[in-house]
């Protein structure tokens, strides 16, 4: 049985009158940024499997403190659009939305506090695919793997979902012949990428749900692009010595979608509740 | 809003209402509601929801109530939600300073802004910019011209707590405050 088909066919959600929302970081300066949640949302509209999906932001609106009006539903899925289980996640969306637990009951509402999508097994595959989609002319056997995430010094945990991830990716046994981790603000930074990667090709896959300014701006800063030639897009680069393949944020296909989905059945799994 | 001749709803900014001279740029998709809302006529990008740059030319005709709602909430995100609390005597109110004093991380000097500092802030953001009423009460100081509302509006948009973008505003004030008292000390 697929992901997903189990869900759409029980239909439980809807029947329930339960709605999903889904938690995006936004930004003040890139107007894409809410992009692929909005996407998703749409999409997961479109299955009829929630009575009402909705999206919040951090940084856009409507924003955290202010997303519970807009929601008719009583009881409602919180999933984080994350990629990591760190500062916004585990402080940030539960401060905001004052969520006590997995399950808080305020407000007139049931909430229920979901993994982000970044934990879910699935991305490996995900990330596996856009390697192959963005360097379909890379020898997997003179190829690193190089798994950017944010870090932030704000949250010890911060780099766990990127560490995971690229436990899951060596275990795969897909055939690269390395795969590191890297980070914007933490150790080991993506500035240092050659030292960290000894393949003569490396393909950077930004572990990020959106394409903002980090994967816009400051990862190719950081690698050494050249403005003027990064703007093209054009893979492979070639960088100090090394052929550099540059790939996109994780994205918002019907892949994401599933994941989405499947949070909200892992936390009625785990805590439970018949579907 | 209103009804429109086929029995589906139009929405379309109140400049363009009743409709005259230039023909309106005509939509006919939910989703486009936040296309709308996202940048304002010079193609700058509009953070903040309920301001007074929304621009105008535009006619969105949709076949349901549902998706007329769906768009005045992408467009004014949670206005109808909020003002329906209103009516209904629901809504948490919560002061800035209780707002600033929960922030964290590059916001948690927020809370350290002064008196005066909140006056100037919530003067030039909401104020100058942003259509909704204030209902916490360290936005409700204001001079004897102020009207009550913004203004005239069928559904008014409410302004229950201070916006991350007040939030911010708040720590760059609090930082330049604790500057400039750093160099008057020097």
């Amino acid at each position: 049985m697929e992901m997903g088909d189990c869900v759409e066919k029980s239909g439980s959600w809807a029947d329930r009158k339960s709605a999903l929302l889904l938690v995006g970081h936004g930004s003040t300066e890139n107007p894409a940024s809410s992009d692929p949640t909005h996407e998703l949302a749409q999409l997961i509209r479109e299955r009829g499997i929630f009575a009402e999906v909705h999206c919040a932001f951090w940084k856009e609106e409507p924003n955290l403190r202010m997303a519970g009006y807009g929601i008719e539903a009583s009881e409602v899925y919180v999933v984080p659009h994350f990629v990591s289980e760190g500062y916004f996640t585990r402080e940030v969306i539960p401060r905001e939305m004052e969520l006590t637990g997995p399950t808080t009951s305020i407000h007139g509402k049931i909430w229920h506090s979901c993994d982000p999508v970044g934990v879910h097994p699935r991305l490996t595959e995900l990330l596996l695919e856009r390697a192959r989609e963005i360097g379909p002319d890379a020898h997997p056997e003179e190829t690193a793997l190089l798994i950017v995430g944010h870090g932030t010094a704000l949250s010890a945990r911060s780099t766990e979902a990127t560490r995971a991830q690229v436990r899951r990716l060596r275990e795969s046994g897909a055939p690269y012949r390395e795969v590191r981790e890297a980070y914007l603000e933490v150790e080991p930074f993506v500035s240092n990428w050659d030292k960290l990667c000894e393949s003569p090709a490396v393909i950077v896959l930004p572990f990020f749900v959106a394409d903002g300014l980090h994967r816009e701006r400051d990862i190719p800063n950081l690698l050494g692009l050249d403005p003027e030639r990064r703007a093209l897009h054009q893979n492979p680069f070639r960088v100090r010595g090394k052929r550099l393949y540059l790939a996109g944020a994780i994205g918002s296909g019907s892949a994401m979608a599933d994941i989405i989905v499947d949070q909200v059945r892992n936390f009625d799994a785990t805590r439970g509740k018949d579907q | 809003m209103g009804r429109a001749t086929n029995g589906g709803w139009e929405l379309c900014h109140e400049w363009d209402y009743p409709p005259a001279g230039e023909p309106l740029q005509e939509l006919c998709r939910t989703e486009d509601a936040r296309d709308i809302a996202k940048f304002t006529a010079d193609g700058r990008y509009r953070v903040l929801k309920a301001g007074r740059d929304l621009r105008s030319g535009w006619i969105l005709r949709l076949p349901s109530v549902e998706d007329l709602v769906r768009a005045v909430d992408l467009i004014y995100p949670a206005a109808i939600g909020l003002w329906l609390a209103g009516e209904r005597g629901d809504i948490r109110v919560v002061g800035l300073r209780e707002t600033l004093s929960r922030q964290t991380g590059m916001y948690r000097n927020a809370r350290c802004i002064s008196d005066v500092g909140i006056s100037r802030i919530v003067e030039g953001r909401c104020r100058a910019t942003c259509l909704r009423k204030i209902l916490w009460p360290e936005g409700k100081a204001r001079s004897k011209d102020d009207p009550d509302n913004p203004c005239d509006q069928e559904i008014t948009l409410i302004c229950s707590e201070a916006c991350p973008l007040l939030v911010a505003d708040a720590a760059r004030a609090a930082k330049e405050e604790t500057e400039g008292a750093s160099r008057i000390d020097e």
